[in-house]
């Protein structure tokens, strides 16, 4: 038999083979479900038949709920917008919205010093030899297939089944 | 009868095959329970109107289906370059017993019996998940290799290299009347 393991087949054995391996697959009877799995499912059933409707997904919700739930929507959203229009208007804002342009202009700043970083970086890159970037290049790739070759081996070695 | 109780009938009804196709396909007991719990749990919500229906084995099939290559496909992108990396020697020094069939004794009638169905069992769980999915998908779920390509997202050509590697190695797991013939000369 070991003789044949490496036996090339011709076109109609192949068919052959095809036409047994299909009958002995659909000669396999049904696996046996575990007798835990009917239970396992009722118990979800059950707890997710308990819970309260406003525990349950928007879509179960009773009618008025989602109706409620709609508009309240609906009003937020118009109150943010009237609130963005009338902001600059209103006395009782005016910390709010200075403390709000003191931000934007720390973003501002900190954007220009990102800015200047990554020039002085391109600067940098630009003076340096090619070949200290061409070995950092190589490093990177070599870390890189280290990873991928130590992944295969834990995939094989950790993960295989029996 | 109440809703619980007729649910936990078509459940009886239907679990076998459902995790059979859910194993079939995963070839991990503990994954394929979750997948077939899920798939109840679905079936569940339509209930009302899954529970009268002739065609419920069907959707129950379909969606065991698609849950099973949804929960490979979770981890297939991530280890697919592993997997496929040559194996030498995958099979050998397997001590597992193959089928032997008396010469001449037709097939069917050797593989009717429990044992046999066992081993073919393991040996398509044995099977790496590149062979066994599409190998289930055509023989058992009856797709064409378009339909499987379609549905796995890969080539037709791959599809057709994988299911042809899946039956080689059933082949070498199992004797059959071909192993009774010499190669041609």
């Amino acid at each position: 038999m070991s003789n044949l393991k490496h036996c090339r087949m011709n076109p109609e054995q192949q068919q052959r083979l095809e036409r047994e391996i299909d009958r002995a697959l659909k000669a396999l009877p049904e696996m046996q479900a575990p007798e835990r799995l009917l239970s396992r499912v009722m118990a979800r059933i059950e707890v997710a038949a308990a819970r309260p409707w406003y525990q349950r997904s928007w879509s179960e919700w009773p009618a008025p709920g989602k109706w409620t739930t709609l508009v309240a929507l609906a009003l937020i959203f118009a109150g943010v917008c009237f609130a963005w229009w009338k902001a600059p208007e209103a006395q009782f804002l005016q910390p709010v919205l200075s403390r709000l342009h003191a931000l934007t202009n720390l973003a501002d700043a900190l954007w220009s010093v990102v800015g200047a970083l990554g020039g002085l970086i391109t600067a940098a890159l630009r003076n340096l030899n090619t070949w200290v970037l061409v070995g950092c290049a190589a490093m990177a790739i070599f870390g890189y297939v280290l990873c991928v070759g130590l992944g295969t081996v834990y995939f094989r070695v950790a993960l295989a089944r029996r | 009868m109440t809703v619980a109780q007729a649910f936990e009938a078509f459940m009886k009804n239907y679990q076998n095959m459902v995790f059979s196709t859910a194993m079939r396909l995963v070839a991990n007991q503990a994954e394929a329970e979750d997948i077939t719990q899920e798939v109840f749990l679905k079936a569940y919500e339509r209930f009302d109107q899954l529970g009268t229906s002739p065609t419920a084995g069907g959707w129950l099939k379909t969606v065991a289906t698609n849950m099973s290559l949804n929960h490979l496909s979770r981890y297939r992108a991530r280890w697919s370059f592993f997997s496929e990396l040559g194996r030498p020697g995958h099979d050998e020094g397997d001590e597992e017993r193959e089928i032997e069939f008396a010469d001449g004794h037709d097939f069917g009638e050797e593989m009717a019996r429990a044992d046999r169905h066992q081993l073919v069992e393991q040996a398509l769980q044995k099977l790496p998940d590149a062979q066994r999915v599409p190998l289930v998908l055509y023989h058992l779920e009856g797709l064409s290799y378009e339909e499987i390509a379609a549905k796995l997202r890969v080539s037709l050509g791959k599809v057709k290299t994988d299911i042809f590697r899946a039956r080689e190695a059933l082949r070498k797991r199992l004797a059959s009347k071909l192993e009774g013939e010499t190669c041609p000369t």
